[in-house]
């Protein structure tokens, strides 16, 4: 993906960290990948971290602090705020759906049961990702 | 029936009655006083008619007495000489007077001069035997004029009826004794009525004892003491009668009199005028009664039952209806509130444990995906990348147990849409089944094995445009997916039905049991094999849903092996039944 630039997701189930890390993998992606297992540790990385991560895959069901806690903490730091995030999430609750997008998600994707769909979206994400110009 | 139609017939019927009663009461009270008014004017007239007859009889009586107590007039009966009659009985005597007979009787009753005169036609008139007669009788009579006092009184004779009056013949100076009797006659003729009538001031006629007009009464009373009145009402005047009596007492003759029945009417339009306002009374009243009470209760009645129908029909608890006054409207008014609080409250109370419950499924649901999935991708990748290293059996548990979780998956997600029914927003907008069913068919591309009648001309309904979508796409994908024939056939209509529309899908499937006719849409229930692919028992559960919450119904009419048919009703606008 984009110039190398590190991958953060941000997500709790271990399963869906392989995902999509495996997803990557096949679809010939090799960017850093980081991975904070909840909202808190993202933020607490992304205040430490000199260079900022390309994209944020974040997950919304998390524990301490879930994704869009998350965004609104990120959506106030002025440096993290151009970050472009995609929400992959099993969630279809139409509430979830809009408060992401009113924080300036990029894309708001639902996790696939079938691994083959799932290698999909994340196909869609780095099609978007590298295709889209970013700030 | 209204209550103000209620009131209105009510007042009106009180009304009537009132005024029927009090037009009884007065014709049988005030009218009465009236026609017995009436009846003591026509007395008073009678009395003085009769008295002014009297007097007549009065006036010959003086006259007569005038004469009979003259020295000449009883040196004449003592010696009857022509040169007296020559002087005293001329036609001018006769005038002054108004007499028609001048008539002197000796005491031995033999008639000394007996003079008639027409004072019509002024001419001299024989004096007739019967009236000779009775003069003589008279005379003689213990009723006659005697002992210094006169007598008046009127007979009747074949010619008509006569006044009398009779006088002894005395001395100047009153002495006797009396050498005869002296009778002044007059027939009560045209001119005399005439006179007694300007007197009296009404219109006076004779009638004989024989004629038909002549109150049948007088000839049977005609003994009785008193005075004989009887009355006949004559077009608009009243006629009264008088009984006329001789000398003797004997009736002879009827005397009528006409009245104007001007108090008879006075009383009428008295009553007229009475009841008239009284009329407009009650329809005043009746006017002002029925505006109180429609300002006092009935506009507020309506006004309360419009509120409250605006309430059930908006569904919304949270308004109240207007509260006016403190009486027992007033009261029922708060008690509608009270009332629509406490429903609020338990509306509120179910809807929340109805919505925690939904609420419950879902997260519940949704957090079993998780792990779930998990375990699918794990299992593809055992299956994948450890493929090798499995022999064949672990190979088909590993597939069997990834259909397993494919199962499981389907079952969540089912429950996942289910609980969604009540969960998602509702839009209601006019839909246009006409263009939902096709693009529902089209979605679902039924093939060369079914052939889909949509029925022309389906109406436009007020729905949530996905979910009644949903309904046909479950319905009709149900009819293509259990279809055991090789051409499928699939009708799909509509009729108007009481309140609603009634739609219908119908198949030539296998048809459905009819002790299956609940239970297909209960969840989870299916009358296929447990693992049948797409098949989880949610679809016919989900529509049921919709359809109740769009306040309709729906059931299946079936023959088995020839096909089913399934019947929603939509109500030609449910009610919005948004989750709060």
């Amino acid at each position: 993906m984009n110039e190398q630039k590190t991958i953060l997701v941000v997500e709790d189930d271990e399963v869906d960290v392989m995902t999509i890390k495996r997803a990557m993998k096949e679809i010939h992606v090799t960017n850093p990948v980081k991975v904070k297992w909840n909202g808190e540790e993202a933020l607490e990385y992304l205040q430490g971290e000199k260079e900022l991560p390309g994209i944020i895959l974040l997950d919304l069901n998390m524990p301490r602090m879930n994704g869009v806690e998350f965004l609104k903490h990120m959506r106030a730091d002025e440096r993290l705020k151009p970050i472009p995030v995609i929400v992959l999430t099993t969630s279809r609750e139409e509430q979830d759906r809009v408060s992401s997008f009113n924080l300036g998600v990029a894309g708001y994707m639902i996790k696939p049961v079938d691994y083959l769909q799932f290698v999909e979206v994340i196909r869609a994400i780095n099609l978007y990702w590298t295709l889209s110009e970013l700030p | 029936m209204t209550l103000r139609k209620k009131t209105v017939l009510i007042l009106c019927f009180s009304a009537v009655l009132i005024v029927a009663l009090i037009i009884a009461a007065s014709r049988g009270i005030l009218f009465q006083r009236y026609i017995d008014l009436e009846r003591e004017n026509l007395a008073l007239n009678s009395r003085r008619i009769e008295s002014i007859v009297l007097a007549q009889q009065d006036r010959f009586a003086s006259s007569a007495r005038d004469w009979a107590v003259w020295d000449s007039a009883y040196a004449y009966v003592k010696s009857p000489n022509a040169a007296f009659e020559k002087e005293n009985i001329v036609p001018d005597t006769f005038e002054s007077l108004g007499i028609n007979y001048l008539v002197f009787i000796d005491t031995e009753g033999a008639v000394l001069a007996g003079e008639g005169y027409d004072l019509q036609k002024k001419e001299r008139i024989p004096f007739p035997e019967p009236l000779r007669r009775i003069l003589t009788s008279l005379a003689k009579s213990e009723k006659g004029p005697r002992n210094g006092a006169g007598k008046a009184g009127v007979f009747s004779l074949a010619e008509g009826v006569f006044v009398v009056a009779g006088y002894p013949i005395l001395r100047s100076d009153g002495s006797g004794p009396a050498a005869g009797t002296l009778f002044m006659v007059r027939r009560l003729d045209e001119i005399l009525l005439a006179r007694i009538s300007r007197q009296a001031g009404v219109p006076i006629s004779l009638l004989p004892l024989s004629s038909p007009e002549v109150p049948a009464r007088f000839l049977i009373e005609s003994e009785e003491t008193g005075r004989p009145v009887d009355y006949r009402v004559e077009g608009d005047q009243i006629a009264g009668y008088l009984l006329l009596k001789d000398l003797s007492g004997i009736p002879i003759a009827a005397m009528k009199f006409l009245l104007p029945r001007a108090i008879y009417d006075q009383g009428r339009r008295t009553l007229a005028i009475f009841v008239a306002l009284f009329i407009s009374f009650s329809v005043g009243i009746i006017a002002i009664v029925l505006f109180l009470l429609d300002r006092v209760v009935l506009s507020r009645l309506t006004r309360l039952s419009a509120e409250v129908q605006a309430i059930s029909a908006s569904e919304d608890l949270g308004r109240r209806v207007t509260l006016d006054g403190r009486d027992e409207l007033g009261a029922l008014e708060s008690k509608v509130n009270l009332f629509l609080s406490a429903l609020q409250k338990s509306t509120g109370k179910l809807k929340a444990a109805n919505q925690e419950l939904q609420d419950f499924a879902y997260v519940v649901s949704h957090d079993l995906k998780a792990p779930l999935r998990g375990i699918s991708t794990l299992a593809g990748w055992i299956s994948t990348d450890h493929r090798d290293s499995l022999d064949e059996d672990g190979q088909e548990k590993l597939d069997l147990l990834i259909v397993r979780v494919r199962r499981m998956n389907d079952l969540i997600d089912g429950i996942l849409k289910y609980s969604r029914v009540g969960r998602s927003r509702e839009e209601t907008i006019p839909v246009d089944c006409n263009a939902l069913v096709a693009e529902t068919v089209d979605l679902l591309a039924p093939g060369e094995k079914f052939t889909v009648a949509i029925q022309e001309n389906l109406p436009t309904v007020a729905a949530d445009r996905t979910k009644l979508g949903e309904v046909f796409q479950n319905l009709i994908s149900n009819a293509m997916k259990y279809i055991d024939k090789p051409q499928g056939e699939i009708r799909v209509g509509c009729e108007p039905n009481g309140d609603g529309w009634k739609f219908h899908v119908a198949d030539n499937g296998p048809g459905i049991d009819e002790k299956y006719h609940e239970k297909v849409f209960q969840i989870f229930q299916t009358l296929g094999p447990k693992d049948t692919p797409g098949s989880t028992g949610v679809g016919l559960a989900v529509v049921k849903k919709i359809i109740e919450q769009m306040g309709g119904e729906i059931w299946i009419e079936s023959v088995a092996g020839e096909g089913s048919t399934f019947f929603f009703t939509i109500p030609f606008r449910f009610p919005n039944t948004q989750p709060s």
